[in-house]
């Protein structure tokens, strides 16, 4: 980490926000091309903590499936962080190759199951995400996907620490942390994947809030609005109200009506409203859903007949082969 | 990652001197402007449009006024998806700043003075002016122990290999700059609250430069591995500690009339015995936890002014009243030494999967070798 910010050509830029500007960038020794995600230094703040997270658990989460940061150049008044190129992030790969947004089943199972390997992977490095969503997720031309974002990250396990309950983006909070809980661990991030599976298959955010209240409200009326007896314990959640509209649990069916029933399946086991009951990436990585990625001799060949396919998965309106596993 | 979407909310921070801002944001929150109607989930097209979003304007923290008893003050949250972990503030929030500590503000000043003094090789005890510095950034921040236990551990892996402070007798002033230090970027790491370097300023009275500066040096030293997962065995142990002082010092008898003859808070033997105040080990790779300080009455006469966090009966333990701990088995060998390994990621990933916090490793660590 001991990079000089002339190793590098400044390319076009790709995106920019109040922290950081991000830039393509060219290797001048390599040809090889990067992200450099340009940190104006405030004075005031002094280095923000969002760089000092991004970098000090970036620079060890060393998977296939999370942006790897090459270099760190820190000078006087600007901080670049150096990443790896990726074509585009999940938002606009939807806008651009999806039906209305909406992608391809085959795409949707390989990157839910490239999203969850990668979450895994931070999980068992004891860092929680904390802000999954597809502006966060990062494609590039071979198809892959990778966590990037790392900014709202928080490594867990210390004891006695509690959280902030104002992390993750609205549209992706999980109820329980919605509900004021300053205590989540993983499943706050499993949360969020259930919400981007249901958005790749629909093409249109599951659960688009404008207030904490509203978002609650809108994950209810879906999921039926919980009391002590579906969840134990409710009533005690900072943010609980005993007067919400009750709310019936809805057939998820209705809302990705071109989802088969196995993929249902494991986006119920993901939306699951109490933490606990929640899915962890592991066990999600193992859904039969999956099969055909991770065990694909038997399965393409049960695949590669769409009668047969249409016969198990009604719901199916193509065969589910992935070219990537 | 390229469409940055960072908190808005990080930069109404600026200006916010700890102490200042404690007291101009005592507001009452301010009411948002009602919301937009929510969209449709039937306008597609407004998808991704962006969300009305409010920056709070005033303070992301609230806090309740120095000498108030815990309330709930807190802002009416501020609704946007964008992501602003720092708007808001609640009760006991394990952030930057906690309305309710869970440590004596007097103990914990002293147990980091003591602990800052070790870590940097000073023989020497800290000044009761030191101390009262100490309390007075406490006071102002009130970190979460979590906290302060993580600027230690920084306080460890920056300084147990670096002779070339250590070595030397520092002034107080360069001391309290390490550790302020410390507990900016464990502030940083670990808090979802964090203070801007100027508000630390208004705390600590540094000079804001200078503290830009030190924490630029500080993680180019440490290439920015402040991952705590890596340290947890050394955090576990300093959390140990932390226990063991306050088993010394918070049940101890009041009455003593002998303030000069006490006992290591964190060593089982009498004071005297050991080699008096922080220690240096000269082949160990870890300072050791200081033996404790010479306590007089003046001392607790002085802190009792510090706040309602005094507790009156908190006196000079003597040697034979103290609660004695099992004495620690013979120290193991160092187990790693940061000076060579502590930017390689397998080798200070201390042990084979990090264990549940419950069961800390105690006297299996360096930590114990000298005084503990």
């Amino acid at each position: 980490m001991t990079g000089s910010s002339s190793q590098f050509q400044q390319l076009e830029k790709l995106g920019e926000g109040t922290y950081a500007t991000v830039y393509k960038g060219r290797n001048r020794a390599t040809g090889a091309l990067v992200a450099l995600k340009e940190i104006n230094l405030d004075s005031e703040e002094g280095t923000p903590s969002t760089a000092i997270r991004e970098i000090s658990l970036m620079k060890e989460l060393d998977h296939e499936n999370i942006v790897t940061l090459y270099d760190v150049i820190h000078t006087e008044n600007k901080l670049t962080l150096v990443f790896e190129y990726m074509d585009k992030d999940l938002k606009k790969y939807m806008e651009v190759h999806g039906t209305q947004g909406a992608l391809d089943l085959k795409v949707v199972k390989s990157f839910m199951f490239q999203l969850l390997k990668g979450i895994m992977f931070c999980h068992d490095n004891r860092v929680l995400h904390r802000d999954l969503k597809p502006q966060n997720l990062l494609i590039n031309s071979k198809g892959e996907l990778k966590l990037g974002d790392f900014g709202l990250a928080r490594a867990f396990g210390i004891p006695f620490n509690t959280f902030s309950n104002e992390v993750v983006t609205l549209w992706y909070r999980a109820p329980d942390v919605l509900l004021g809980s300053r205590a989540y661990t993983t499943s706050i991030d499993i949360w969020s994947a259930g919400c981007i599976f249901a958005e790749m298959c629909t093409g249109k955010p599951l659960f688009p809030g404008t207030a904490n209240e509203d978002q609650l409200i809108k994950i209810f009326r879906l999921m039926g609005t919980p009391n002590e007896r579906t969840w134990p314990g409710i009533s005690q959640y900072a943010n609980y109200k005993n007067n919400w509209q009750i709310f019936v649990p809805q057939d998820l069916r209705l809302i990705v009506p071109n989802l088969d029933s196995l993929g249902l399946n494991l986006l119920q086991s993901l939306l699951q409203m109490r933490p606990e009951a929640r899915i962890t990436a592991r066990q999600a990585l193992q859904h039969p859903w999956f099969h055909e990625i991770t065990n694909p001799a038997p399965v393409m060949h049960q695949l590669s007949d769409p009668y047969q396919q249409e016969h198990h998965y009604q719901q199916q309106a193509q065969p589910i082969i992935d070219h990537q596993y | 990652m390229y469409q940055v979407h960072y908190p808005h909310h990080q930069y109404p921070l600026h200006g916010l001197g700890t102490a200042g801002h404690r007291t101009s944001s005592y507001l009452p929150p301010q009411q948002q402007p009602p919301q937009p109607p929510p969209q449709q989930s039937a306008h597609y097209n407004s998808y991704y449009q962006p969300q009305p979003t409010h920056v709070p304007s005033h303070s992301l923290y609230s806090y309740q006024q120095v000498a108030a008893p815990p309330q709930q003050v807190y802002n009416q949250s501020v609704y946007t998806p964008v992501i602003n972990h720092e708007e808001e503030q609640q009760p006991a929030v394990n952030g930057g700043i906690n309305s309710v500590l869970e440590y004596n503000l007097n103990q914990m000043a002293s147990f980091l003075s003591w602990c800052g003094f070790g870590m940097l090789k000073q023989s020497r005890n800290p000044s009761l002016e030191f101390e009262q510095l100490i309390v007075s950034v406490l006071f102002a921040t009130r970190l979460p122990k979590s906290t302060i236990i993580i600027a230690l551990e920084y306080m460890n892996q920056r300084f147990s290999s670096d002779a070339s402070i250590t070595s030397k007798v520092l002034t107080e002033q360069e001391i309290f700059n390490h550790l302020v230090v410390s507990l900016v970027l464990a502030n940083k790491f670990n808090d979802d609250n964090t203070f801007t370097n100027k508000s630390w300023c208004g705390a600590t009275g540094l000079d804001l430069l200078k503290l830009n500066k030190m924490e630029k040096e500080w993680l180019e030293y440490v290439k920015w591995s402040l991952n705590v997962v890596n340290f947890e065995t050394n955090i576990l142990t300093l959390e140990e500690c932390w226990k063991t002082w306050l088993e010394k010092y918070s049940h101890a008898p009041s009455a003593s009339n002998s303030p000069i003859s006490i006992s290591s808070p964190c060593s089982s033997s009498p004071r005297s015995q050991l080699n008096s105040s922080p220690i240096t080990r000269p082949h160990s790779s870890y300072s050791s936890i200081p033996s404790s300080p010479e306590y007089d009455q003046k001392y607790y006469a002085l802190k009792s002014s510090w706040g309602q966090h005094q507790q009156p009966q908190q006196r000079i333990p003597q040697p034979s009243q103290q609660r004695m701990l099992p004495p620690p088995p013979p120290p193991p060998a160092p187990v790693y030494n940061y000076s060579f390994q502590f930017n390689d990621p397998a080798v200070q990933y201390v042990g084979p999967p990090p264990p549940s916090h419950v069961g800390y490793v105690g006297y299996a660590n360096p930590y114990y070798m000298s005084s503990c």
